[in-house]
């Protein structure tokens, strides 16, 4: 019998983000017919969030369940893997990932930085809201002066436009919202933003998620762990369950927003925003910019995003001629 | 039973017995925990236990310890701390105590009531128990002491009205608490209001019956004026400028100008201009000041690591589901074993700070009590009001278990500052009328839950 | 420091000094973090700029005064006690305590987060770890650093309050 101790970074109450490693968890003990255990501590029970690739890595926990945007500071390129502003749709980063080279060079990332970890993708969500403001923004001028919480190769974006980012963990952002300590803030999906109670504060929420189309979160761990303390057959449950848990959160992602847009609308007096061409245009200017920056900075960032960008332009042919025109927000 | 709970029993018998050795109690924390990671690692040898504990594992410690470094929002502790000693020091907070006193006239007891007023305002502003006590306890004991209030009533007046921070919005533990349960944090700030006010009320009460029924421990002061126009004029002039700052300071913060802190860091800029223009700041001053904040910050601290080292060893220990369990399997009906509930949060506030109580015991309990079926009216506005309510009496249990002899933070956070002739059993009789307040206040909230969930339903509709 | 300090070996009197010289040049971070909180507040109030590097800066400085504050008051007694029992003990009976205390309690502590420090230090200065925030801090090496910095100054401390306390613990007088 293993067992597997494992550091959640999200909370295990929050929607799809939370909810994929007690899934994984949960088939993986039926599946195993419990000779495999995954045991979860909620957020900074043994590790505080932000340390938890390192004690993976050191093997003081066998595991972890995290996003890799959140190592951006050790590891310049790890954004790319989690989420990338005007990037792939959550079909075309998952394609990436396990048919492209997307995976070998996320494991690729992690062993060269010198981290002991073995990565699976443990959940996929798509598109995020573009964030909540208490005015409307309909220029960039619009957006200059404002303090908002953003996160990511996003919020690189939005210091380029004159907006004063800063990043705050979940529990943090409605009182910071309430004091106006912020102006404005993103965090999820619609569903995970109800959470936290934006719609009391912000009246304005704004589509689409040009910064995050699609978000990946991770399962870490340690490579010793995962090469001796496991046999074949339990390598193979894990990759086979990681799959079926990103399959089910995309699906649990995609069927329970709605109904919370409309709430919000029709209960909480909130409005629905789309963003003009203009302003898309402007964030996707902005986005190549910084993708440039961070390219010039990080080699490993370079690679990966050549690798990334070529992908993507192979697949463009299909998606242009495969796809019926979509039905957007915009007027 | 297992052998890991008896280890997780030992582990806290240990950090009783040798807390009464009078060791620090920071050390006596971070030692237990490392003298139990060692007994862990032993057990796993011979015992055939499943901790997992070695020299490795125990290494966490550092990653939690810079968490802690690396923590924004208590950098307002020592700047309160700073704010409080520089007013102590330039001799302006005795001055402001003696003239508000003036001001309450015959009243028995006005020094003790100014005190509790400024506890709750300060309790606003911080949310730390550890600055409010201090701050408060520097600011005010001496002068009552000076004017002759009985050492128990001064001493409990402090420590009780000092902990209301971590009720009394904004609070930096219902944000975390909020985090951890993914409430919204609005819900419980406002959910807080009622019951922060009514212990208020109540300590005022308290304070005032005593000097009517015990006018010695609450004596007039000797130097009292008679209240005339020119008197008054005195006063103002005299507490208006300090007043003026720490209006100022939790003004700003409360009119979303400002985050703790920064208002922290203008209240102690704040604090040496008015030292200077009293023609009190001096580079002596100055020097003084910075020193016994960096000592009493080293103090503070010194309890969050070894703390935060002892939940982790105990955790790793299987403390958690040795709880977890406990709860569970009680033959007891809903509000039985919500008040079996409050009875362990209250006994493990003697050891562990709120912190890690937030995060040790929060997350365990909020599925039993979803699982109860309360029936609490959310108004169609708040989710999850049963958990509202029951957070809001979590807090209140902690606020007073912080009080609460032997082991309370907040009694032992004053006893560093307290003047030399006020032992800690002056501070553990002082503090135990308020304990009662405390009981009769989570009473209420526990009777009426609309005390807790009412405001929450009407600030966001 | 106490009286005893007068009578203590020259040695433990040159650490204490000498935790004591970096613990006063320590406090006066103090009144640097006001500066920045002040310099802050300014920017984004007046000139509606606001810094996550200030806000970062804030939390290097706070850090530092709290790490290094440990040491200081194991040299200037400073550290909260449960004096319950503690005040009745005889002179002797309290350094006693003292000395197992520093022994078996303080010296563990600090030797294990030390080591892990130094390896936690490591692991920053390797990857050249950086502020999370695109216009944070570089150089997360140093803050991280006072880590066992702290803990070499307590161990610097503990050894030398485990001389004073032995002298009167166990030396006939
Ligand atoms: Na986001
Ligand atoms: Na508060």
């Amino acid at each position: 019998k293993v067992v597997v101790k494992t550091q959640l970074l999200y909370n295990t109450s929050l929607p799809c983000l939370g909810e994929s490693t007690p899934w994984f968890a949960e088939q993986i003990k039926i599946a195993s017919d419990g000779q495999l255990r995954f045991k979860l501590f909620d957020p900074g029970k043994l590790v505080p969030p932000m340390e938890i690739l390192e004690s993976v890595s050191k093997g003081r926990i066998n595991a972890g369940s995290t996003a890799a945007g959140f190592w951006a500071g050790k590891i310049p390129a790890a954004p790319l893997f989690s989420s990338v502003p005007f990037g792939p749709e959550a079909p075309e980063y998952v394609a990436w990932l396990l048919e492209g080279n997307g995976m070998k060079l996320y494991q690729e990332m992690y062993d060269q930085a010198g981290y002991n970890v073995k990565v699976l993708p443990m959940a996929i969500i798509a598109p995020e809201t573009a964030g909540w403001y208490t005015k409307e923004v309909n220029s960039p001028e619009d957006l200059k002066g404002l303090t908002m919480r953003f996160y990511g190769l996003g919020g690189q974006v939005m210091q380029k436009l004159g907006v004063n980012v800063t990043l705050l963990p979940p529990g943090e952002i409605f009182p910071a919202l309430e004091k106006k300590a912020i102006d404005a803030t993103e965090f999820s999906m619609p569903s995970l933003d109800k959470n936290l109670g934006f719609y009391k504060v912000c009246k304005y929420n704004y589509y689409p998620g040009w910064h995050q189309q699609a978000t990946i979160t991770e399962l870490l761990i340690n490579k010793d762990f995962w090469n001796k303390k496991l046999n074949d057959s339990q390598r193979k449950l894990i990759e086979l369950t990681c799959m079926a848990t990103v399959l089910k959160i995309l699906a649990k992602g995609e069927a329970t927003q709605a109904a919370i847009i409309r709430s919000n609308a029709e209960k909480h007096g909130v409005k629905n925003m789309y963003y003009s061409k203009q302003m898309l245009d402007t964030f996707r200017k902005a986005w190549e910019e910084v993708a440039k920056e961070q390219a010039e900075k990080d080699a490993f960032f370079k690679k990966a995003y050549e690798d990334l960008t070529e992908f993507r332009k192979n697949y463009s042919t299909w998606s242009r001629l495969g796809f019926l025109p979509r039905d957007t927000g915009a007027e | 039973m297992e052998v890991e709970h008896i280890l997780v029993i030992a582990m806290f018998l240990t950090f009783i017995g040798l807390l009464f050795t009078g060791f620090p109690i920071a050390f006596v924390l971070g030692g237990v925990a490392m003298l139990y990671s060692l007994v862990g690692y032993l057990a796993d040898i011979y015992l055939d236990t499943a901790t997992g504990l070695d020299f490795n594992m125990i290494g966490m410690v550092v990653n939690r310890i810079y968490k802690l470094m690396s923590n924004w929002v208590l950098v307002a502790i020592p700047m309160f701390v700073f704010m409080g000693l520089m007013l102590d020091h330039s001799g302006i907070a005795e001055r402001m105590m003696k003239n508000m006193q003036d001001l309450f006239g015959k009243v028995r007891g006005g020094l003790a009531i100014t005190v509790a007023l400024i506890g709750i305002i300060l309790a606003a502003s911080t949310g730390i128990i550890g600055a409010s006590v201090v701050l408060l306890g520097v600011l005010s004991l001496p002068a009552m002491l000076r004017q002759g209030y009985s050492k128990t009533l001064a001493l409990g007046t402090v420590a009780a009205s000092g902990t209301l921070g971590i009720l009394i919005p904004p609070s930096i533990m219902l944000v975390i608490m909020a985090d951890q349960l993914s409430l919204s944090v609005g819900d419980l700030f406002m959910g807080a209001v009622f019951p922060g006010v009514i212990l208020g009320a109540l300590y005022i009460a308290y304070i005032l019956i005593t000097g009517l029924v015990k006018p010695q421990s609450a004596p007039l002061s000797p130097e009292l004026r008679p209240l005339n126009m020119k008197v008054f004029i005195d006063v103002l002039k005299t507490i208006i400028p300090p007043a003026g700052l720490i209006l100022l300071v939790l003004g700003s913060i409360f009119a979303g100008m400002t985050t703790p802190t920064e208002a922290s860091g203008v209240g102690a800029l704040g604090a040496m201009l008015l030292a200077a223009y009293n023609k009190r700041l001096s580079f002596k001053v100055i020097k003084q000041v910075t020193i016994d904040t960096f000592k009493t910050t080293g103090y503070i601290f010194g309890i969050f690591v070894g703390a935060t080292c002892f939940a982790l060893v105990l955790r790793l220990l299987g403390g958690d589901e040795l709880i977890e369990n406990a709860l569970t399997g009680l033959p007891l009906g809903p509000y039985g074993i919500v008040a079996v509930i409050l009875a362990v949060v209250f006994l493990l506030g003697f050891f562990l700070d709120w912190i890690e109580i937030s995060l040790i015991i929060l997350p365990l309990l909020a599925p039993v009590i979803k699982s109860l079926g309360f029936e609490i009216d959310g108004y169609g506005v708040v989710d999850n009001p049963e958990l509202v309510w029951f957070t809001i009496l979590v807090a209140v249990t902690l606020q007073t278990s912080f009080l609460t002899p032997p082991v309370g933070f907040a009694i032992f956070f004053l006893q560093g500052v307290a003047p030399k002739e006020c032992t800690l059993m002056d501070t553990y009789k002082g503090v135990i009328p308020f304990v009662i307040l405390q009981v009769t206040g989570l009473a209420l909230v526990t009777l009426w839950p609309q005390l807790a969930v009412w405001l929450p339903a009407i600030a966001y509709d | 420091m106490d009286s005893n300090n007068t009578k203590a070996p020259e040695i433990t009197r040159k650490m204490d000094n000498f935790i004591t010289r970096v613990g006063h040049i320590t406090a006066w971070l103090n009144v640097v973090l006001i500066a920045v909180i002040i310099v802050q507040v300014v920017l984004r109030y007046a000139f509606e700029m606001g810094m996550v590097s200030l806000e970062e800066m804030q939390w290097h400085l706070y850090a530092v005064l709290i790490m290094l504050g440990l040491s200081y008051d194991v040299v200037h007694d400073g550290h909260i006690r449960l004096d319950l029992l503690h005040r009745k003990f005889s002179k002797r009976t309290k350094e006693r305590v003292e000395f197992f205390g520093l022994l078996f309690l303080v010296a563990p502590m600090v030797v294990v987060i030390f080591i892990h420090g130094l390896d936690y230090v490591g692991t920053s200065i390797r990857v050249g770890e950086s502020s999370d925030s695109p216009l944070g801090l570089p150089y997360r090496w140093i803050i991280k650093s006072f880590i066992p910095i702290s803990m070499a100054l307590l161990g610097v401390a503990t050894v030398s309050r485990m001389i004073r306390a032995a002298k009167t613990a166990f030396c006939k007088s």
